[in-house]
């Protein structure tokens, strides 16, 4: 059985090798080597071109390479999404690239899913900002996928933002409050349960109740908040939820009101709200290696089911220096000295 | 320092060639080190205090950081964290704290000697530096950037006792160089004066003699070009001339002998009276060639055997802890074992080789086994230098000790060629002092070595040694050496069941000898470097440690020998070596510091320099059938491979000790050992005597 195996894989690789060759060949007698047809880069982002879609873009300048990309933003529109799909196999692209999970789930489908007829399945693609890609089903693991896409990630593992969260306040409570309706939180959260449990401390969880929209009930956040902050935790911790990302202002700064500091798995509460403090991989940076990543599929030639998902190796401590002195509470001198510091918070 | 006693010229020139020599040696060397520690000393201070502010200035910077956000100074966190980080990675600096601007104490970390709080709180110059107990206080403002006016001000205390350590390893190095180079001096100079004047005014004074009686038979080879060798060219001339008049004036007596005539045989009854009476006197060469005769002396062994020994010894304060570098896991070993095991391989090694590196020293000659030896050592330290992980250290290893074998005995091979028996003894003196003497040397200057160059390169030097000890042989060793005048013992199986089972020589191995060897490679060889570095010792120090064996061996022995042999002793020194040896490893249940480490080192020497030489001397006496029945030669030979089982086994006792009991008690352990064997022994000759019935009547 196995030995079978191995042979067709031997006998697939010289044909893929010779198939490589025969190109190079063709290319060597043309003379000239792809300069007429530009890459065309498909990049589908649910809210926007932020930080990571910027890091994305300026990658591509910046080592000069030689593509057109193509932009399509949903608005926050689900509906769009089969359009997108369509339009990018019409213009015959070389690259897809989503933003966020919405946008990951509905190009590409889940690894169970996913439909030559619905998705994007023979087209390479690449998936950034998914919070929880094997939680949603996007892939089975972290390895290579073998189907035709890869991706990367860019949340902290939970167990090193905990561990920094210990050394900027040390803590036996935690509370953390959810939106139910997220799989990428309830997954999160789950995960904080066992870390929790694993390390000795207790961990309160709150879902946000929902409105009579069926949609998340925002005017019930600070009685949430209140209402925890009654039993003492050190910390809020603020995961991978998009509804309270919406909300961010408002949570952190009910927090901030209650004298507890608010501790995010994302960039934004601390950079542009009142968390306190920050354990991530800056969006930017994230587009920028997703950038170097789908650089290795048009130009080296790497297959994108080949290459695991990946995280940058170097992430960021930031730290809000305003809720600092709000809460009285300054950042160790040992943690200072490597962390970002936002000293004015725009409101 | 050759075997024939010196010349009534000789001796006094060369005295004071030598005494005038070390004087002025002694007296440049002891200049350029007091210059040299005034310089260090003058400039070690400064630096010590431009460290502190270059640390200050770093823990400012952060501090500032965290003012220019807007964090009061008194509210800052995780300051002694902070600050335990610099003060970990820094052994000099004892304490570090923050004032505010009243001079109150807000942080701080170290121990604070008396009279800090008083001080701080009267200093806020940048930069200044006070002494307050043991401590150099440096003094910097901490401020908000951008010339704000000071908030407080950080303190750095440096250790005063960190500067005078530094200070005192280095005057340490210096005299372990003087001394190093001292002696390497007097090897050197022996060297020469034996070659260039003493040896020729000897060769001279003996041929005189030879003329003095009418032998006109020999002529010297000497091809220097100074005044001794103009002198020998013009006595060679001399000789070769008298050769030819001889030959001259017996040509024309034979021609008149054949004359017939009446004048003729006149003549011939007057010469022949002259000339018979000549030729009873004189001898000449025949063919008027006078022989050419080059003295061969020890100092040609001992050169090179010296410089040797020195490479060897390079690495002995260290090799250990090089094998734990390249530490790979071996199964069925544990990882003391592992580190022990190259040195147990040399021993079994150097031990398999003697016999074999004998036999060819007889059969290819001193000059050949020495030069293959040289080469092969080249190869193995250069090897051992380069080796990437264990398996190729053991292989360089062991062709090193192979090397060790053939060098040794090649030597050894060398002084009994040129050495009767009645001085033989002597000779084998001169050998084992040139090997002590370079064991000093290489030891101490090894650790400095390392030290300062690591230990991969210090298998280079050795190599680099090994390589002039090689040029001294090839232009010293004659190429044709004398037959051996005795050929080297044939062991065998028998001799070693023979020898066994004469129960005075068993037990003298089993409680004497083979414990000694097992504490020699167990402790001293292999623990000590490994005992002395978790310590904390530097290199330096571990060499320096490890000196003191060498040096209480050196000058123990001889005068421990001249003692024994006035008082007629020899099995009291053996006990009382034993004890000694011993006690020293016993004395970690009580002081199991660096000092107590070197004490018993040093207490092991001075056992050994009592034991050894009596120990050797007891084994004909106890043997005394077995020394008539195969040879005395044959009878140490056996003693010489059984003592070897101890070498080899010394380490991995020691690891297996090591695993149980932790270093300090292992060593007590083998101390124990000794000291239960050397009681043992005690009891044994106590009770049966040192000599059978049969051979005390």
């Amino acid at each position: 059985m196995s030995v079978m195996r191995r042979l067709i894989a031997i006998f697939l690789l010289t044909i893929t090798l010779n198939a490589a060759g025969a190109r190079a060949d063709e290319t060597v007698i043309s003379g000239n080597p792809d300069a007429a047809k530009r890459f065309k880069v498909y990049l589908v982002t649910w809210r926007g071109c932020e930080f990571a879609c910027k890091g994305f873009i300026e990658y591509f300048k910046t080592q000069r390479i030689d593509a057109d990309i193509i932009h399509r933003d949903a608005g926050r529109d689900k509906t769009k999404m089969p359009g997108f799909v369509a339009e990018a196999k019409e213009m015959q692209v070389d690259l897809v690239v989503t933003w966020g999970t919405t946008t990951a789930l509905s190009i590409l489908g889940t690894h169970e899913t996913a439909d030559p007829a619905k998705h994007i399945t023979k087209i390479p693609a690449m998936f950034m900002i998914v919070s929880q890609p094997v939680g949603v089903s996007l892939v089975k693991d972290f390895g290579a996928t073998g189907r035709n896409i890869t991706g990367t990630i860019y949340l902290v593992p939970e167990e090193t933002q905990l561990k920094l969260a210990q050394s900027y306040r040390p803590f036996k409570k935690m509370a953390v409050i959810y939106n139910p309706a997220e799989k990428n939180s309830v997954l999160s959260v789950e995960n904080l349960k066992a870390i929790a449990k694993k390390e000795g401390w207790a961990l309160l969880d709150r879902p946000v109740p929902t409105g009579a929209d069926g949609k998340p009930d925002t005017t019930a956040l600070p009685a949430l908040v209140a209402e925890l902050a009654v039993e003492k935790p050190e910390w809020f911790y603020q995961g991978p939820d998009s509804f309270l990302n919406v909300n961010r202002d408002l949570f952190t700064s009910e927090a901030v009101k209650n004298g507890i500091p608010v501790f995010a798995a994302g960039e934004n509460p601390v950079r542009t709200s009142n968390a306190l403090l920050g354990v991530v991989n800056r969006y930017y940076n994230v587009g920028q290696f997703t950038g170097a990543r789908a650089e290795q599929v048009l130009l080296k030639g790497v297959k994108a089911g080949d290459m695991p998902i990946d995280s940058p190796s170097r992430f960021s401590v930031i730290i809000n220096m305003q809720t600092a002195k709000n809460l009285q509470l300054y950042p160790p001198l040992n943690l200072l000295k490597f962390s970002d510091v936002i000293t004015e918070t725009p409101q | 320092m050759a075997v024939n006693a010196a010349t009534p010229f000789v001796g006094p020139i060369r005295a004071r060639l030598f005494g005038l020599t070390i004087v002025l040696l002694l007296a440049s060397l002891i200049a350029v080190s007091f210059d040299a520690l005034n310089r260090f000393e003058a400039d070690l201070v400064p630096e010590m205090d431009k460290k502190a502010v270059a640390v200050g200035q770093s823990l400012t910077k952060d501090i500032q950081r965290a003012l220019d956000y807007g964090i009061p100074l008194d509210k800052l966190v995780g300051v002694n964290e902070f600050f335990n980080v610099t003060k970990d990675s820094h052994a000099e600096i004892k304490y570090l704290s923050v004032t505010d601007t009243a001079g109150n104490v807000l942080f701080s970390v170290g121990d604070a000697p008396g009279g800090m709080s008083d001080y701080v709180q009267s200093t806020m110059q940048p930069g200044h530096s006070g002494v307050v107990g043991q401590l150099l206080v440096t003094s910097l403002a901490v401020q908000p950037s951008g010339g704000a006016q000071p908030v407080g001000a950080l303190h750095v205390g440096v250790d005063q006792k960190f500067v005078q350590k530094k200070l005192e390893d280095i005057i340490f190095d210096v005299a372990i160089v003087l001394l190093v180079a001292l002696l390497i001096t007097f090897e050197l100079l022996l060297f020469l004066m034996t070659t260039n004047i003493s040896r020729p005014i000897e060769s001279v004074h003996r041929l005189m003699s030879k003329v003095e009686v009418g032998d006109f038979r020999q002529t010297l080879e000497h091809d220097s070009r100074d005044e001794v060798g103009r002198f020998v060219h013009t006595l060679n001339g001399i000789i070769l001339e008298v050769n030819a008049h001889y030959r001259n004036m017996e040509a024309k007596v034979n021609e008149a002998l054949a004359d017939s005539s009446e004048a003729a045989v006149q003549l011939r009854k007057k010469l022949s009276a002259h000339f018979f009476q000549l030729h009873d006197r004189v001898h000449t060469a025949k063919d008027a060639r006078p022989e050419e005769v080059r003295e061969k002396s020890l100092v040609d062994v001992r050169t090179p055997m010296f410089i040797f020994i020195f490479a060897e010894e390079l690495s002995r304060s260290f090799f250990p802890l090089y094998v734990s570098d390249l530490y790979r896991p071996v199964p069925g070993l544990t990882q003391d074992m592992v580190i022990g095991l190259p040195i147990s391989l040399f021993m079994l090694f150097v031990a398999i080789g003697t016999p074999f590196a004998g036999i060819w020293t007889d059969r290819f000659g001193s000059r050949n086994i020495f030069l293959a030896g040289a080469i092969l050592a080249i190869a193995g330290f250069v090897g051992t230098g380069l080796a990437p992980d264990l398996y190729h250290l053991l292989l360089w290893r062991s062709l090193t000790a192979i090397a060790y074998a053939l060098i040794t005995m090649s030597c050894q091979g060398y002084i009994v060629a040129m050495t009767t028996k009645e001085n033989r003894a002597q000779g084998m003196a001169v050998f084992i002092g040139a090997i002590m003497v370079a064991a000093i040397c290489g030891t101490s200057i090894g650790g400095v070595l390392a030290d300062r160059l690591g230990f991969r390169v210090t298998f280079f030097m050795s190599a680099v040694l090994s390589i002039i000890a090689a040029v001294f042989v090839y232009n010293t060793f004659q190429r044709r050496q004398a037959e051996s005048t005795q050929a080297p013992p044939k062991l065998r199986l028998v001799h070693f069941l023979q020898l066994l089972g004469n129960v005075r020589f068993a037990a003298l191995m089993l409680f004497g000898a083979i414990p000694a060897k097992i504490i020699l490679t167990g402790f001293l060889f292999y623990l000590t470097p490994l005992y002395l570095n978790e310590l904390g010792n530097s290199q330096s120090e571990i060499g320096r440690g490890m000196m003191v064996y060498f040096i209480v061996m050196v000058f123990g022995t001889p005068i421990f020998a001249r003692l024994a042999d006035t008082f007629g002793l020899r099995f009291l020194p053996v006990l009382v070596g034993g004890i000694l040896a011993g006690g020293g490893g016993m004395l970690m249940f009580l002081w199991d510091d660096t000092l107590g480490v070197i004490l018993g080192v040093g207490l092991l020497g001075a056992g050994h320099a009592l034991s050894t030489a009596p120990l050797i001397s007891m084994v004909p006496s106890v043997c005394a059938r077995e020394v008539d029945a195969m040879g005395q030669t044959t009878v140490l030979g056996v003693f010489r491979i059984l003592e070897r089982v101890g070498s080899v086994a010394g380490p991995f006792l020691t690891a297996f000790l090591v695993a149980t009991l932790g270093s300090a008690h292992a060593i007590a352990a083998l101390g124990a050992l000794v000291l239960g064997s050397t009681v043992l022994l005690g009891l044994f000759f106590l009770i049966a005597g040192t000599k059978t019935a049969e051979e005390a009547a």
